[in-house]
């Protein structure tokens, strides 16, 4: 701010119509399913709904938060909790997630929620 | 506003302090919307069977006119800043007024949204789905509730506009309008981890 940035309303333009596709992709990526029958596909379709959201909210925060034209010193209030904020949904979908049965505080989790069934040792390995 | 405003007495970083303070804000409630990711997602790969049959009660496709909804008064937000800033008191009225109507737009079809679901029984404490509909209400709750936050203040602002012919604080509105952009970014995530992330 402060600093006029020159005419932006293109790139606001660009990344309205960016954000639009991108919603109908997600859309049409839950639709279409493309990991079903796949081993842990469950977990694939997830990241790949949040993938498709990283791009999103990278394009808002660029242009429509101004960080792309802001001093780079702002940038460090967003990188960390961003950083924090993706080590919380796809370090957890990635490693818990997959864990019934190899991660022992999700296996006790799980059997606590799913008594009296069995898991196999073959199911959710890496 | 470049000319008017004097950022001299932020020699260092150039950004105004009412701006930096949003950021941080903006930091924390990063931090707070995590909390609600990292559960959903331990919680929902471990019950997989029961959040994909309780998600099968949520209408998509209310939830994607509300994301066009936000995603659109995200863009009119930014106009709105960028013709304050150019003294185009009314244009910035105009996109001001639209974004608000897009926020009110967001919440009636929340309101059908919610009412739906408590005609059917779906919420937290009932015999059915309650886990999922826990995250449901919480996680969309906070949001509406935030698009209400940021609704207040530039009702106030837009009030302001008019009686006063053109809104002297470019930096508020700016501050706001991170704010607002954050809504949206929370939106973007909700939107596919509880309605479309189960095929």
């Amino acid at each position: 701010m402060s600093h006029d940035h020159g005419n932006v309303i293109p790139a606001y333009m660009k990344v309205f119509a960016t954000l639009c596709v991108m919603t109908l992709l997600t859309v049409a990526a839950a639709k279409i399913d493309p990991f079903h029958g796949m081993h842990n596909g469950y977990i694939f379709n997830i990241t790949l709904g949040l993938a498709i959201a990283v791009f999103k909210v990278i394009c808002v925060m660029y242009i429509f938060m101004h960080l792309k034209f802001d001093n780079p010193f702002l940038r460090f209030f967003v990188y960390v909790p961003v950083f924090l904020f993706f080590v919380m949904t796809f370090g957890l979908n990635l490693e818990f997630g997959h864990a019934p049965s190899n991660n022992k505080v999700t296996r006790t989790v799980y059997e606590q929620l799913h008594p009296g069934e069995h898991h196999g040792a073959g199911h959710g390995g890496h | 506003m470049s000319a008017a405003l004097n950022l001299s007495h932020e020699p260092v970083t150039k950004i105004a302090h009412g701006k930096l303070a949003m950021w941080a804000f903006l930091a924390s409630e990063l931090m707070f919307f995590t909390g609600f990711f990292g559960t959903f997602i331990v919680l929902r790969n471990t019950n997989y069977q029961a959040f994909y049959e309780a998600s099968h009660h949520l209408a998509w496709p209310l939830a994607l006119v509300n994301t066009f909804l936000l995603i659109g008064s995200s863009l009119t937000m930014a106009l709105a800043i960028y013709n304050l800033e150019r003294k185009n008191n009314g244009q910035f009225q105009t996109f001001l007024g639209l974004t608000i109507l897009g926020g009110v737009g967001f919440l009636v079809v929340k309101y059908f949204e919610y009412s739906a679901k408590w005609h059917d029984g779906l919420f937290p404490g009932q015999e059915n789905h309650t886990l999922f509909y826990s995250f449901y209400f919480i996680m969309t709750g906070f949001h509406a509730l935030h698009v209400v936050a940021g609704m207040i203040p530039m009702i106030f602002m837009l009030v302001k506009s008019y009686t006063k012919k053109g809104y002297p604080y470019p930096v508020k509105v700016e501050a706001l309008g991170l704010y607002w952009h954050f809504v949206d970014l929370m939106w973007i995530f909700i939107f596919p981890a509880l309605y479309l992330i189960f095929p």
